[in-house]
């Protein structure tokens, strides 16, 4: 719901409280006025009367067509005086009632005690009601209608930095070398809002540079010996050399390869972590697959592997070029790895998941460490235990799922586009007592 | 030919030296930006090795340089950056090729050697040793005149040990070369032994001699 919104019916739901009880209140008020002017009023004519009594002047000419009553009374003066007494009348022919208003004073005058009694009729004040009520629902609706509109357009003027923020937060990009920049306004909130986002974003692109400036320095700083110690043993292999410096050599080109491997994996890792990679392009995943396929056909064919595809040509996912190839290579490098003579690796593709199974002896570790970093199913393989790991940072930053199951004698590796596919399918079919599917976890 | 090496690690800038003055280039080190403008201003070169990342800049700057001054020369990048962004600087930057640290020593000079091809041998473009003739640009092996039937990987592999013919060339050095990253973390380099072999076939069946031989523990050499 709008804040507009949310404001407007909180004013409503006031109004609606708040305007009966005033009414009631005015109501009461000008009801208790009025009375009290028509007691005074009576009383007034009272006195007058006593006035002229006192003076002993004829109050006929007085009272003519006054209803006034004027008696004698034996005793002393009652304690209430003067006394006022309310009576509700039926007004012939009408369904409105008026109210009677009788103001009785006793007062001695030569040593008598006369009673005047004057009254008088006026309109009950409660017939007024329906007629304040009436006012008040024209009230209530136009200052609700008025309030409703002129918040509509205020909002638009006053919520218009705030909604500039919030269109310069959504085309922020912390892989632009610019800073967020957000104007003033006169409201002090989105002032202190804009501040803060400022600082916050301005930290968050210090951070990301320098993350990216150290991976960018440490992948400097690593290959540059790296490259110092590969290319002075290749001089070294361009003299003459005994079959055991030759050996020797050998090792040391070995570790070195290792070294630089994993060193790449590391900075791609690091890489990936900062979400160096992003795009916006779908690209048909098909193609990628099949090429890298196509790369590792001849590895597969030295240990006479079989290489099956299905896969959709019409299958477009979002992902780096890059990224994609990586992926698929790593799960490729891994089901020929650790295949064995004769295998098969099956690859499939549909546009909800992209599946590579391979034949294979059950890995020993378990099957939730495959996925982290250092962790290989097998030591006495050469791999630096970083291809996992890396696929599975690449699933993280497409918002691709992994999973891992070993069935059948078949290791089985699936990426998940689709979060909602991922809900509704049976991963892995048959024999429950093998079947161990494992997510790679964030 | 004359190649102007920049590059600031001064262990590394001698091993390259040492490798192509051996296949007779002659060398020139420069080891920051500064040195480099000074030695390009003054003298001409058919190379120049350039690292990215220099003490006193950027090696940008330099092809900045070489690109306001006009120079003519082919300028391949030596990085450690390998992100597809720095590539794309560099080749937009004016250099012709890019080769990420750390490289093998028989690799870059492949790569030069193509460069050369590439940019100065204007129509020829056949590689011979003896009997061997390599066109490059139709990806034609002969020898004796004869076609050879052979697949692109092998005519990569015959090119690059002709290229870089009696130097030892390591196992992973030919991968690296042939494959580039597909290779990495591969259990063993059997393949290389695989290829190797059907070449040398391929080459006896139309009466080449084998001149591949193996050098025990190291990896082979193309011996003329």
């Amino acid at each position: 719901m709008k804040l507009i919104n949310k404001i407007s019916l909180w004013f409503l739901f006031i109004l609606l409280v708040v305007t009966p009880v005033t009414m009631t209140i005015s109501q009461w008020g000008i009801k208790r006025k009025m009375i009290e002017f028509e007691v005074k009023r009576l009383q007034s004519v009272n006195d007058r009367i006593y006035h002229l009594l006192e003076q002993g002047r004829p109050v006929d000419d007085f009272i003519k067509d006054r209803e006034i009553e004027i008696a004698t009374v034996r005793g002393p003066v009652p304690k209430e005086n003067p006394q006022v007494i309310k009576r509700l009348n039926n007004v012939e022919g009408m369904s409105e009632k008026e109210v009677a208003l009788f103001v009785i004073s006793y007062r001695p005058v030569n040593g008598v005690v006369y009673k005047v009694t004057s009254h008088n009729y006026f309109i009950n004040p409660n017939e007024f009601f329906s007629s304040m009520f009436i006012t008040l629902l024209w009230k209530m609706l136009l200052v609700s209608v008025a309030f409703f509109i002129s918040a509509r357009i205020l909002s638009r003027t006053l919520f218009k930095p705030f909604k500039s923020t919030m269109e310069a937060i959504r085309h922020f990009n912390i892989r632009q070398k610019q800073k967020l920049q957000l104007g003033r306004s006169s409201t002090k909130e989105f002032n202190e809002l804009n501040c803060f986002i400022e600082t916050m974003t301005n930290k968050a692109m210090e951070e990301y540079a320098t993350a990216r400036e150290f991976s960018e320095n440490a992948s400097h700083e690593l290959q540059t010996p790296l490259a110092v110690l590969r290319t002075k043993t290749e001089l070294l292999t361009q003299t003459s050399l005994n079959s055991q410096q030759a050996g020797l050599i050998e090792h040391m080109q070995t570790e070195v390869n290792k070294l630089s491997n994993i060193t790449k994996s590391l900075v791609l890792l690091a890489r990936l972590e900062n979400h160096e990679f992003n795009t916006r392009e779908k690209i048909r995943f098909c193609r990628i697959a099949k090429n890298v396929i196509e790369t590792y056909s001849y590895w597969a064919d030295l240990k006479n592997i079989t290489v099956t595809r299905n896969t959709d040509s019409r299958v477009f996912i979002q992902i780096h070029p890059t990224l994609a190839d990586i992926l698929v290579a790593n799960l490729m490098r891994n089901a020929i790895r650790y295949n064995e003579e004769n295998g098969s690796v099956h690859v499939e593709l549909t546009t909800d998941y992209f599946r590579i199974s391979n034949t294979g002896d059950p890995v020993t570790i378990p099957h939730k460490d495959l996925f982290r970093r250092f962790k290989k199913g097998s030591q006495k393989n050469e791999g630096v235990g970083l291809g996992l790991a890396i696929v599975k940072q690449i699933c993280e930053v497409c918002n691709f799922r992994i999973s891992y199951a070993y069935v059948e004698h078949r290791h089985i590796f699936c990426v998940y586009f689709n979060e909602n596919y991922l809900s509704e399918i049976d991963v892995i079919p048959s024999n429950a007592a093998f079947q161990t599917v494992v997510f790679a976890e964030a | 030919m004359k190649i102007l090496i920049v590059e600031d690690n001064i262990a590394l800038s001698a091993s390259i030296r040492d490798y192509l003055e051996a296949e007779h280039f002659i060398c020139e080190c420069a080891f920051g930006v500064d040195e480099a403008r000074e030695k390009l201003s003054v003298f001409t070169y058919d190379f120049i090795l350039l690292d990215m990342m220099l003490p006193d800049g950027d090696g940008l700057e330099v092809l900045r340089f070489i690109k306001t001054e006009k120079i003519v020369s082919n300028v391949l990048i030596i990085s450690a950056r390998d992100a597809l962004d720095d590539k794309i600087n560099g080749l937009e930057g004016g250099a012709d090729d890019y080769i990420t640290k750390p490289f093998h020593l028989p690799e870059l000079h492949a790569r030069l050697r193509a460069m050369y091809r590439r940019n100065s041998l204007q129509g020829s473009h056949i590689v011979t040793a003896n009997e061997i003739e390599l066109n490059t640009n139709t990806i034609e092996a002969r020898v004796n005149s004869v076609l050879l039937d052979i697949t692109p990987k092998e005519f990569d592999l015959l090119l690059y040990f002709v290229v870089n013919k009696d130097r030892v060339l390591s196992r992973q050095a030919i991968a690296t070369h042939l494959w580039g990253d597909y290779t990495d973390n591969l259990a063993n380099f059997d393949f290389i032994y695989q290829h190797i072999k059907n070449l040398r076939k391929k080459i006896a069946a139309a009466n080449g001699n084998d001149y591949i031989e193996t050098v025990y523990g190291l990896g082979y050499r193309f011996k003329l």
